[in-house]
């Protein structure tokens, strides 16, 4: 080996390393929690608010479990006053059929709903289901390139530039702001066919509840609507919620 | 004056130097030209009514129906299913399309054993016998019968949502691709179009093409009744180039302004084309008399604009004056046409006495044919115009009494006027889009949207039933009507979720008993993806809509429905209720138009008339005078209304104007008879030698000066809009009538208050 070519390694394994870790290396590494991922509860405000910046505030009670069995959701509202007491109990076995119930107290009634498919909305606001649930499969459906280092919300981050593989993909391509410090996303930015900018996605407030760094405010803008959702947890526990709160009986309760 | 003649004639090349330059940069603008037809744009923009529509779009959208309707024998046929939704697949993916409400996707609230879903009519495209079987059940059961599929499967519609107006670049242009995309999938399926954005867009493009053929059309009848006058090439092109560089620096003038074409200033160039010529024919005439005198060229022209003057000049002011009368109106565009046709007129009158001298300074002296010596003496027309000279002064009583008679029957014609401000209604029954509204009535109730408000005054006060129970009632009172369909409220909604969580038991197609069961059920309404509920309550639901599509009819029935809606509701919302409510949406703007044209009407007339009495007046230091003027255009006018009210010709934007603008242009002929009466007195000679002398040569003249403009505006009838083609023939009416009003009337007058003086002297 000639000198020459040694030493164009030598540059080339120096200039590696100054640019730290790969994309997919940080993508590995990034710990994707949001509100509802996990196994837990938590007292959360939700605000949607129209593309004339009307809003409306829901206070949410909300229970999650996630075990090998599957996943399970079981929301209350506890304000405004006109909802309070509405239930809604969402059951995802990892065998069989999703079932989604819903309790209307005034009515005295509870009636299952059609489940929704993956990627519609959820309870109506700006997040899919599969956003609120954390359960961003990124790696499957994107190849993953790192670009230029930026500074978001203040703090510095890496910036990730996901493009689709093949058409199981829900965006085309999606730009994810990831702190350097803390390895959390602070920012995603999800483009839809034509490049367009559908949604952006922002996680704030970030405080650590048993030894995770959860973002306490998340908000997703639909840029095609102009509307938001706002999450303000205002209550985490990481302790396991029992499986008996996770059944139609307990809607009524 | 006689400065400025001495001026032009010593520079002729400078003024046309002027002329053309400032023709240069006039045409420059010509390109920016703009069209608008909207409703809207007739309407002041602080109107109360139109604040009130923008209000009720910014709370809930769009309140401008979009209707794309197939008919056809059977649409529950896989090849028709397949064309309507393909159809509907195609529009939604044009840019400026929000969103195509089809058969297919319209939303329906179901409650299976899987559970309560709200979900498209149906997920694919029903193709197979059973398929098609299930869904034309599904969507008869639905409140989507009658309005996207007709219950004799006959017909479906396509309801359109536009994007707003400022994320279309090119609003045209998507109404083009629109009606081209309509047109392909035509067949043996009859497709129509109707819409306002569409209507408008057709209104448009008809303006343009009736300014394209009515323009060179009116040259072309101006230039043949030039030849036919005067004989020779310019006596053709001098009268023309005058009226053409006015109209060019006054549409010039109306674009440097902003102001769009109007379906009312349309007919500016039209009309200022054809008024305009008189007072070239004048010139012309006095410039040969001048010359067949013996006079050299510069002489014969400073004695021609030395006599000419003072008759141009008031022939124009009272012209304009007719026309700046209309200053008064309501109607936005109306007012645009009568101030910037009186500057079109004066600013021919400017061109007659500049433009006209320094051009006939610069050609040859015309030949000149000998005065001809046969004067017409033993001609028909003489010997009719004599015989109404002495119809007026031997038998003055029986001629009175048979203008009392007239006035009087037409006076009762003019009663029956009715009222016309639908754009749609002013295109024959024979334009397709009046066709397609007409189709699309019969078949689906409504081509326009009709809209009322329930405001609470409170947040969440909507989510009340007892508030719910109303929006019901005023549900039940528009479908109360022939002539409304499908209306609609978020009470229908709630109804339709109570239905389904109680295991879609029609039983339960109720309104629930508390606000809380309503609050809960809009949360399941949100939670399962429901839309459109914000075109039907405000986000704080403190205010709701009922919406309702309601047929296009004559004016005076669509007055009636309205103030009827609007008197039960304010019968029903008065202030103890709690409640407000109120109409809106375009028909109620129409109304408002219609009843400002009776305002326009009167208050343009009398104007009108006041300016142009006092401009007489003045002008011949007489009042007497200047009444005697206005009399036989009195009469024109209510003949006018008299024909109107006996044909069925409705009063609308175009037709408001006639009264103006016939008394304006129509003054011209009694000014005419009375100076040149005056000029006959003054001689000496007797009372009735000087009518007989009047009665035939300015009679003549006046005969030809209205047939000329008959010519004109006869073009009219070839507009494309039914309004303007009745425009066109009542004011050529109107000449008649005002020109056999000066030579009968006017004689009568004249001889009366001669008499008058003789006995009092």
């Amino acid at each position: 080996m000639s000198l020459l070519v040694l030493a164009a390694l030598l540059v080339l394994s120096w200039t590696a390393l100054a640019q730290g870790p790969t994309g997919q290396e940080i993508l590995d590494e990034l710990s994707f929690r949001t509100i509802l991922s996990g196994s837990g509860s938590a007292e959360l405000t939700m605000i949607t608010e129209n593309a004339k910046g009307a809003q409306r505030s829901y206070e949410l009670q909300v229970y999650v479990r996630m075990d090998e069995e599957g996943d399970a959701q079981f929301l209350e509202y506890l304000a405004p006053g006109d909802v309070r007491g509405t239930k809604f109990l969402s059951l995802k076995p990892k065998d069989g059929e999703s079932q989604m119930w819903l309790y209307l107290p005034a009515l005295g009634r509870e009636r299952r709903i059609a489940s929704h498919m993956t990627g519609d909305s959820f309870m109506g606001t700006d997040f899919t289901y599969e956003e609120i649930g954390g359960s961003f499969d990124y790696e499957e459906d994107y190849a993953v390139q790192r670009l230029q280092d930026q500074v978001e919300q203040g703090v510095d981050c890496y910036l990730l530039e996901l493009t689709a593989q093949g058409s199981a993909a829900a965006y085309d391509r999606v730009l994810i702001w990831v702190w350097k410090d803390k390895m959390v996303p602070v920012k995603i930015e999800f483009y839809g066919s034509g490049n367009v900018l559908t949604k952006t996605l922002t996680l704030s407030d970030f405080q650590l509840v048993s030894g995770e760094l959860i973002p306490h405010r998340v908000v997703m803008a639909n840029n095609m609507e102009g509307t938001r959702t706002i999450l303000e947890l205002t209550k985490v526990s990481q302790e396991e919620v029992s499986p008996d709160i996770f059944t139609v009986r307990n809607l009524r309760r | 004056m006689q400065r400025w003649f001495k001026l032009v004639l010593d520079h002729p090349w400078v003024v046309m130097g002027v002329v053309v330059v400032l023709t240069a940069f006039a045409a420059s603008f010509l390109p920016r030209i703009t069209f608008d037809a909207s409703i809207d744009a007739m309407i002041p923009e602080d109107d109360p009514v139109l604040l009130e529509l923008m209000e009720v779009v910014d709370d809930f959208g769009t309140q401008d129906l979009f209707l794309i309707a197939v008919q056809s024998d059977n649409v529950f046929n896989p090849a028709v299913l397949k064309k309507i939704h393909d159809l509907a697949a195609e529009l939604e993916a044009l840019p400026g399309v929000a969103e195509v409400q089809s058969p297919f996707n319209a939303q329906k609230v179901t409650s299976g054993f899987w559970g309560i879903e709200i979900a498209p009519m149906t997920a694919e495209l029903p193709q197979s016998p059973e398929e098609i079987e299930d869904f034309k059940k599904d969507i008869l059961d639905s409140p989507y019968a009658g309005r996207l599929v007709t219950a004799d499967g006959r017909g479906a519609a396509l309801f359109l949502e536009l994007e707003s107006l400022s994320l279309i670049p090119d609003l045209s242009e998507l109404m083009g691709q629109i009606e081209e995309i309509a047109a392909r999938y035509a067949g043996p399926e009859e497709i129509h179009v109707v819409g306002d954005a569409y209507i408008l867009y057709y209104t448009e493009r008809a303006m343009k093409q009736d300014l394209l053929k009515l323009v060179p059309f009116v040259v072309v009848i101006v230039g043949a009744v030039l030849y036919a006058t005067l004989r020779s090439a310019l006596g053709i092109v001098l009268p023309l180039v005058t009226v053409g560089t006015s109209v060019i620096w006054t549409v010039a003038l109306m674009i440097w302004q902003g102001i769009p074409v109007s379906i009312i200033s349309m007919v500016m160039p039209v009309i200022l084309v054809t008024i305009g010529i008189a007072s070239s024919i004048h010139i012309l005439n006095k410039y040969q008399e001048a010359l067949s005198g013996g006079l050299p060229k510069r002489q014969a022209l400073e004695q021609t604009f030395g006599a000419i003057t003072s008759p141009v000049v008031m022939a124009a002011l009272t012209t304009a004056a007719g026309f700046a009368a209309l200053i008064t109106a309501f109607v936005e565009p109306i007012r645009e046409f009568g101030v910037l046709t009186a500057v079109g007129v004066i600013l021919a009158m400017a061109l007659s006495l500049s433009l006209v001298p320094a051009i006939l300074m610069l050609v040859k002296e015309p030949k000149v044919r000998l005065a001809e010596d046969k004067p017409a003496r033993e001609g028909l027309l003489t010997r009719i115009l004599l015989s109404f000279v002495h119809w007026a002064v031997y038998r003055p009583k029986r001629l009175v009494a048979v203008v009392v008679a007239l006035l009087i029957v037409f006076a009762l014609g003019a009663g029956l006027i009715t009222l016309e401000s639908n754009i749609v209604n002013y295109f024959g029954a024979s334009s397709p889009v009046k066709r397609a509204t007409m189709v699309i009535e019969e078949v689906f109730g409504g081509s326009m949207q009709i809209a009322v408000v329930l405001d609470t005054g409170e947040p969440d006060g909507i989510k009340d039933p007892a508030v719910l129970a109303e929006l019901v009632t005023i549900q039940e009172y528009l479908n109360s009507f022939d002539t409304i369909n499908h209306a609609t409220s978020v009470a229908d909604v709630i109804r339709e979720l109570n239905q389904a969580m109680w295991d879609g038991d029609p039983e339960f197609y109720t309104l629930p008993d508390s606000p809380e069961a309503v609050a809960q059920l809009l949360l399941l309404f949100s939670m399962q993806g429901g839309s459109g509920l914000d075109s039907l309550v405000t986000y704080d639901y403190s205010r709701a809509l009922v919406t309702a599509q309601m047929k296009t009819l004559d004016a005076e029935a669509m007055g009636q429905v309205i103030s009827q809606v609007e008197s039960f509701l304010k019968e029903r919302y008065g202030a103890e209720s709690g409640l407000q409510a109120y109409l809106s949406g375009t028909p109620k703007v129409m109304q408002r138009l219609m009843n400002r044209y009776v305002q326009t009407q009167v208050s343009s007339l009398v104007s009108s008339g006041i300016m142009v009495g006092l401009i007489v007046s003045l002008l011949m230091k007489s009042v007497v005078l200047g009444l005697f003027s206005l009399i036989p255009l009195a009469f024109t006018v209510v003949v006018n209304f008299g024909i109107m009210g006996f044909a069925g010709l409705p009063l609308d934007a175009v037709t408001s104007m006639i009264s103006s603008v016939a008394i304006g242009i129509g003054v011209d002929y009694a000014i005419h008879y009375i100076s040149r009466y005056r000029w006959e007195a003054a001689s000496g000679q007797g009372t009735a030698a000087a009518l007989e002398r009047t009665g035939t040569s300015a009679g003549r003249a006046i005969i030809f000066n209205a047939l000329a403009l008959i010519a004109g505006f006869l073009v009219l009838v070839f507009s494309h809009f039914r309004a303007i083609a009745v425009f066109g023939l009542l004011i050529s009416a109107a000449m008649i009538v005002s020109s056999l009003a000066a030579l009968l009337v006017v004689p009568l007058l004249l001889n009366f208050s001669a008499k008058r003086q003789l006995r009092k002297g």
